[in-house]
């Protein structure tokens, strides 16, 4: 009997697993069509995943940006898979353990415990089964060939990091650069300061006084001579470039009225919109491609160009406008580049060995350069773009350089002390983490100011940290990553903080048809592990919070639990960085569930790389297994009794009402029974999260996209600034948490019970409209209002803040007026017709589809602060959208059509008759 | 005076009330009767405006309800038979809820409620949720909400489900004192004894048809039978309930 018993339960623990009401209407009452439209869901992320596979698979990549490719993609099926596991797991929330209306129901018949238990247990893990093979079944046909590609073993980095260690030292280096790191003919030349300590460090070929071409690094050289002939009054630096050229060269621009010229600022910050480099070049010699680039192809490049500046010009690394920086300040002072370097650079700095133009000893002292293939390849000749990374140096004439950035009050002369911390001084944004001063860019988190330099034959790292009064140069005689691996190191080494491992993992030879075949049941294995991770986890989390807490504490704070894990689920995926590079310093990986079963992937496809991650991810397994068996056990052994215990009159809700007066009688009585609603159930509490979330998901990638980079002409992301990010996001959630209101007010709280509103004396019209209004108001506009103005109030000038909020009111009432169109009903009374949430997630994706509008919108808002004539315009453009908003909807709630409707639909005859099922509420089907 | 006239509800193919008509006076409970499906619950609706009639007219003090179905609801108090409320508010949360929606002064109202709530017995458990009261509870915030506004006309469906037999009693005493001051009640039970207590008039339907509309006294003595449970049983009941009886224990002992 127990068999056929537990079989039963199984089967209906099973097919209730999610919350019906909260998914879809028109599948109450028929759960094979709900379990039916979870898997089509499902399937078609699935298909999307599938798709990503052919895509990475199609791709033909050198073996070092591969092995960054496929870890990114691994590590992309993972998060999403813990990211759609989690959400089922927290919809899922009062099933997975035995409810009470289960206990009532089930306890006065002959059915052990056990069996009920065993059903409950068999179920989730049923539920989760079928979730993950559902999402997984079509991408893991395509995936196992995307990560088996016909590549040999190599060398990778390992994402490791060493704890901080004392500042750097030649060991520290030497131990991991001779593993292989250095081929023959390769030099590193290392300059370390830090605090008046300085050390010069030398590998293979390189000796103390080696010259190396320093490159781009060059470009701060440029920056420099700028800020030096504008702290001379030679120039300034919005001056067009134009007026630095000879004449003729280009023509003042004309065509469009109103654009600006490029100016000597835009070409120091990147920021011209001009190209990498120029479309005229056409090298000779490829070795060596700037070599036949001279000033009268310049000039023809210009006149066909022009030099306008175009609005909305973004950061754009541009060696074009860096030489043509240089070219320029050597036009205006009458002279050559490398003189005008030397009169105002190298020269009061004392750096002997820096120069554009090596004399016969410095010729004998410069390093061969060697390309990636190991080949010898010559310095870069730039001429006319010398500006742009002409220079060579040794690693003591850098380190006096940064030196003298650390501290320009030691230099002579305070015209130059004035222009090298005018090179400091931040000017735009280079990309989400940096900005740029003049040619350094600043990381944003640090405070560290750094350039990179690369040519065929040399690369350089130099940066200088005055939070931390230390600085480094890297220099090498080779065209690889090397400085790029090792600047980071030692800035991180410098700074104290746990610094990206030098050391390498060997990468075994993929492809074969046996890899292949493993491949398949590593993606499984790793898919279900990571997914089995997270619902265990939720699951623990519940059933211990459920057994530690007294009964009726849990109860009241289960439900916040189930949307913290929600919001920490999706804000999680949005917000967790991604790998871009294998050097990049990344502690957080340590922490972060998503990395320890990328490592784990690595582990089981039998490479050694992140295995101190896969680790993490065995022990994380084993105590979320340990949870959920732990809870299951003490809800079998306590929940039976403490549910039958449990008083069946639970506490006051509040012996004082909080919520406020809505105005009238009527008014108030729909709007205090609107936000009783909402705080009161679960299920729309629910609901509204979701949109909520995915709005702040929404949020998130508006800020970080680059449509509201590209407006960012004030550098810095802080709260403090007056942003197209801020102003554009903010707009976003009002937008959302309106729409979002107005979609959890139309489904309904208990139908049977809406008899109330029917007979009373109330009619539609316009006091019921009023009393709508007030309660999608209170609900979404003020406290979405309120908390803009909490923020912006605090953090920004008053005058802006204030005109924001009139803006954010105003498009919070369009938005609420516009919701209150149609059928005039009671909040949480209404019956629900499915397929409207089709609409909403339309609406959803299209708002996704309008952020670069948004951002435009929101920088015309910000530009029209500064000017009153055209902030009035908006203000009255809005004004009269309200207006005539607020009209339509006044008006059609006085019509006719404005009758209060409790159906989404007539009632079929047969409802009418009470011959539906008993306690069920008859509910329109398609 | 409520007055039905020839009224009728349709559904589809199927004819729930059939030409009713009868009046309920003012000053009098009027017993309204009949089997499960007989169309009793249907005309309640409709006579509370919740369901429109196909055909007939309903009168209030001689003016049809639809003329002017607000005024006539404001006027108006009703007990349904199922105690549906709304679970996530407080037993005074709802009653303050009711009185805002009928527009009743806010102080006499809280007052009012204030004093049923301790008449009922549900003071003390008044700022729980309704989701936890007994059955008893519940149709006990039903009837506050039903008389918070003084109602005239008062239609109570299956009024003493859950009541315990004290406040049962004091209900029986109520509807009689109301009627007395002036109230016309209509109530419908399956409970026969206390509607042949209560009522001074009966109205028995059957298939949809009135087949019964006198005084309790009057029906005795045509009829010739002793008891109104009697008098029910010859006009509603078509089975003989005796040996249903029996086949359904034979069943269970199978």
């Amino acid at each position: 009997m127990a068999r056929i018993q537990f079989r039963i339960l199984y089967r209906e623990f099973l097919f209730r697993m999610v919350d019906l009401d909260f998914l879809s209407a028109a599948a109450q009452g028929d759960m094979d069509k709900l379990f039916g439209q979870f898997a089509a869901l499902f399937i078609f992320i699935s298909i999307g995943f599938a798709w990503g596979g052919l895509i990475v698979g199609g791709l033909k990549l050198a073996p070092e940006t591969q092995v960054i490719i496929l870890w990114s993609a691994e590590h992309f099926l993972i998060a999403t898979t813990m990211l759609v596991v989690g959400i089922f797991a927290v919809l899922s929330w009062d099933s997975t353990f035995p409810t009470r209306r289960e206990v009532m129901m089930l306890a006065p018949l002959p059915i052990r415990a056990r069996t009920i238990f065993l059903a409950k247990v068999a179920a989730v893990a049923t539920a989760f089964g079928v979730a993950i093979v559902t999402l997984h079944f079509v991408a893991s046909i395509t995936w196992p060939f995307a990560l088996n590609p016909d590549t040999p073993a190599h060398a990778a980095p390992v994402l490791e990091h060493d704890p901080a260690t004392p500042p750097v030292s030649p060991a520290d280096l030497a131990g991991t650069l001779h593993v292989g790191a250095l081929d023959p003919g390769d030099g590193l030349a290392i300059g370390v300061w830090k605090q008046g300590k300085q050390q010069l460090i030398t590998y293979g070929t390189a000796r103390p006084d080696s010259i190396f071409q320093i490159a781009s690094i060059s470009k701060t050289f440029t920056a420099l001579i700028l800020a030096e002939m504008v702290e001379r009054g030679k120039t300034k630096l919005d001056e067009p470039v134009r007026d630095l050229l000879p004449p003729g060269v280009a023509a003042k621009p004309s065509g469009i009225p109103g654009l600006p010229e490029i100016t000597l600022l835009d070409l120091a910050t990147h920021h011209a919109g001009l190209p990498p480099m120029p479309g005229n070049l056409h090298p000779k010699d490829d070795e060596n491609p700037l070599r036949d680039y001279h000033a009268a192809d310049l000039y023809e490049y210009l006149a066909k160009r022009g030099l306008e500046r175009y609005p909305h010009v973004e950061f754009e690394y541009s060696n074009l406008g860096f030489g043509l920086l240089g070219h320029a300040l050597a036009n205006r002072a009458g002279t050559t580049y490398q003189d005008l370097l030397e009169r105002d650079v190298t020269g009061p700095l004392g750096l002997v060995d820096s120069t554009t133009s090596l004399s016969s000893d410095q010729q004998r002292r410069l390093i061969q350069g060697y390309n990636q293939q190991n080949r010898p390849v010559p310095p870069w000749d730039l001429d006319v773009l010398a500006g742009a990374g002409a220079i060579y140096s040794t690693a003591g004439d850098m380190i006096a350089y940064l030196k003298a950035n650390l501290h320009p009050e030691l230099q002579t002369g305070k015209d130059l002390q004035a222009a090298i911390a005018g090179t400091h001084q931040l000017k735009a944004v280079a990309d989400s983490n940096a900005q740029i001063a003049l040619a350094w860019i600043c990381d944003t988190d640090t405070g560290v100011f750094w350039h990179t330099g690369a040519v065929y034959g040399y690369t350089s790292y130099a940066f200088f940290d005055p939070k931390h009064d230390s600085a480094a140069i890297v220099l090498s005689n080779r065209f690889s990553n090397i400085t790029a691996l090792l600047g980071p190191r030692i800035q991180a080494l410098l700074a104290g903080a746990p610094a990206i491992s030098l050391k390498t993992d060997l990468i075994p030879a993929t492809g074969g048809a046996l890899h292949l075949i493993r491949m398949f049941f590593v993606y499984w294995i790793a898919m279900i592990a990571a997914g089995a991770f997270i619902f265990c986890c939720v699951l623990g989390m519940q059933g211990l919070a459920a057994q530690l807490l007294p009964r009726r504490i849990f109860l009241r704070i289960s439900s916040y639990l189930q949307i913290g894990a929600f919001f920490v689920f999706v804000a999680v995926y949005f917000l967790e960085p991604k790998i871009a590079s294998p050097g990049q310093s990344q502690p957080y990986l340590d922490w972060s569930p998503t990395y320890w079963f990328l490592g784990l992937f690595q582990q089981l496809s039998g490479s050694p790389a992140l295995a101190s991650l896969a680790r993490r991810a065995w022990i994380g397994i084993a105590v979320a297994f340990s949870a959920t068996a732990i809870a299951y056990v003490l809800s079998y052994l306590r929940t039976m009794r403490q549910i039958v215990e449990e008083p069946d009159i639970t506490p006051s809700i509040g012996s004082r009402s909080l919520v406020p007066r809505f105005g009238n009688p009527l008014a108030t009585a729909i709007g205090q029974f609107s936000v009783r609603t909402l705080l009161r159930s679960r299920q729309h509490r629910l609901l509204l999260s979701f949109y909520l979330g995915i709005g702040f998901a929404a949020t998130i990638f508006f800020v970080k996209s680059p449509v509201t980079q590209e407006f960012s002409e004030v550098p810095g992301h802080g709260w403090d600034l007056v942003s197209v990010a801020l102003l554009g996001s903010s707009a976003l959630i009002m937008g959302l948490c309106v729409v979002g209101t107005r979609v959890v007010f139309a489904l309904p709280t208990d139908l049977r019970a809406n008899w109330i509103f029917r007979i009373l004396p109330i009619q539609g019209g316009a006091a019921c409209f009023m009393a709508r209004r007030r309660a999608l108001y209170a609900i979404s506009v003020i406290p979405v209002l309120a908390g803009s103005a909490a923020l912006f109030l605090s953090t920004w000038p008053l005058r802006a803040a204030v005109q924001h909020l009139v803006v954010l009111a105003l498009l919070g009432t369009i938005v609420a007026e516009l919701c209150l169109l149609g059928t005039q009903k009671i909040p949480f009374t209404c019956s629900y017709l499915p397929g409207k949430s089709n609409f909403n997630i339309t609406f959803l994706i299209s708002v996704s589809l309008i952020f670069t509008a948004l951002a435009k919108v929101a920088q015309v808002e910000r530009n029209a602060f500064e000017d009153p004539f055209s902030y009035g315009v908006i203000v009255v453009v809005l004004s009269v959208l309200v207006i005539a908003a607020r009209w339509r909807a006044s008006s059609v709630a006085r019509s006719p059509e404005g009758e209060l409707q409790f159906e989404e639909a007539a009632d079929p005859a047969i409802f009418m008759l009470d011959l539906h099922r008993d306690g069920i509420t008859p509910m329109p089907r398609d | 005076m409520l007055e039905l006239r020839d009224v009728s509800k349709r559904f589809t193919g199927i004819v729930a009330v059939d030409h009713v008509s009868f009046a309920a006076q003012t000053g009098e409970v009027t017993g309204y009767l009949g089997p499960n499906g007989s169309g009793k619950s249907t005309t309640m609706k409709m006579i509370t405006g919740l369901l429109e009639m196909t055909s007939g007219q309903i009168l209030f003090d001689g003016i049809p309800i639809q003329r002017d179905l607000i005024a006539y609801k404001q006027r108006m108090g009703y007990v349904p038979e199922e105690p549906n409320l709304y679970g996530h508010l407080s037993g005074l949360e709802y009653l303050q809820m009711v009185g805002q929606l009928r527009a009743l002064p806010a102080k006499p109202t809280a007052d009012k409620i204030d004093g049923l709530l301790r008449l009922f017995s549900l003071h003390s458990d008044r700022h729980g949720p309704i989701s936890s009261y007994s059955k008893g509870m519940r149709q006990k915030v039903l009837l506050s909400a039903a008389l918070l506004h003084n109602p005239d006309l008062i239609l109570l469906d299956e009024p003493f489900s859950g009541l315990d037999v004290g406040t049962g009693l004091v209900l029986r005493s109520l509807i009689q004192e109301l009627a007395a001051r002036g109230k016309v009640i209509l109530f419908s039970s399956h409970e026969l004894e206390t509607v042949e207590r209560v009522s001074s008039r009966v109205v028995i339907l059957h298939r949809g048809k009135v087949v019964a509309d006198d005084s309790i006294a009057n029906l005795r003595s045509l009829m010739n039978l002793p008891t109104l449970e009697g008098i029910f049983s010859q006009l509603a009941v078509e089975q003989d309930t005796a040996a249903l009886s029996r086949e359904i224990a034979d069943l269970i002992r199978a």
